[in-house]
């Protein structure tokens, strides 16, 4: 919607934008997840600090698979250096502020709808059905 | 059921009103990549490079920019991005929507 509708974003670099964000990106979100689930069953704050890290990881990560592609079959006109350096150091901040939009929706999720949250399968009582569905 | 269709108004309503109105809040900035493929260069009055050496030097005009909605305004109407946005909302309801309409879990035939 964003690169067809809107013009943001080109059409030709849609291919490697769904590579980096909903592929590398969500890929490796989900495996940090998973690898650090045991932190996220032990208490709350274990799961808002593993929702945070999947998401820092998963953008600084997906910044860095783009930093790849560019060393591959860049357009140039910057440094590989420069980018990687810039890249990098923009998207711990910007994955930053995701990690704490990401650790405040998990964990709004997480107090109304636990059973919704895929990490927590298991572990909590199944919720009880309050009214007809 | 009852619970259900007012979690979705409520959801609705909150994405037009984020859509319609928030987005006039919204950062004219370049994002992350965008300021990074602008370091280099000396920027001009429309924010695009005019000279140095940067990688957006290299882009080119985006194929669709003549769109209706090109950058998120109506017909390119200054102040419309409260109903562009309003617009994004309802398209990517009916595109997202429907693509999970199509995925629904369904008994077995």
């Amino acid at each position: 919607v964003q690169a067809v509708l809107f013009a943001d974003g080109g059409l030709t670099a849609l291919g490697t934008n769904i590579v980096n964000m909903a592929f590398v990106g969500v890929f490796v979100g989900y495996a940090v997840a998973v690898a650090l689930r045991r932190f996220a069953v032990r208490s709350r704050a274990g799961l808002l600090g593993v929702a945070f890290t999947a998401a820092l990881l998963n953008t600084v990560v997906a910044a860095l698979s783009f930093v790849l592609q560019y060393a591959i079959g860049g357009a140039g006109g910057a440094s590989l250096g420069t980018v990687f350096v810039l890249m990098l150091g923009l998207h711990v901040l910007i994955g930053t502020g995701e990690g704490v939009i990401t650790a405040a929706t998990v964990g709004a999720v997480a107090s109304a709808r636990p059973d919704l949250v895929h990490l927590l399968r298991g572990t909590a009582p199944a919720p009880t059905v309050r009214g007809a569905a | 059921v009852r619970t259900r269709a007012r979690f979705h108004l409520a959801f609705l309503i909150v994405a037009l009103a984020v859509a319609g109105g928030l987005s006039y809040l919204a950062s004219s900035s370049p994002d992350g990549l965008d300021s990074v493929t602008l370091a280099g260069c000396e920027l001009g009055e429309d924010g695009g490079p005019v000279g140095g050496e940067c990688i957006a030097q290299n882009a080119r005009e985006h194929g669709l920019a003549g769109s209706p909605l090109a950058d998120y305004a109506v017909g390119g109407a200054e102040g419309s991005v409260g109903l562009a946005g309003v617009l994004g909302v309802v398209v990517t309801l009916v595109v997202a929507g429907g693509l999970f309409w199509l995925l629904r879990s369904r008994p077995r035939p």
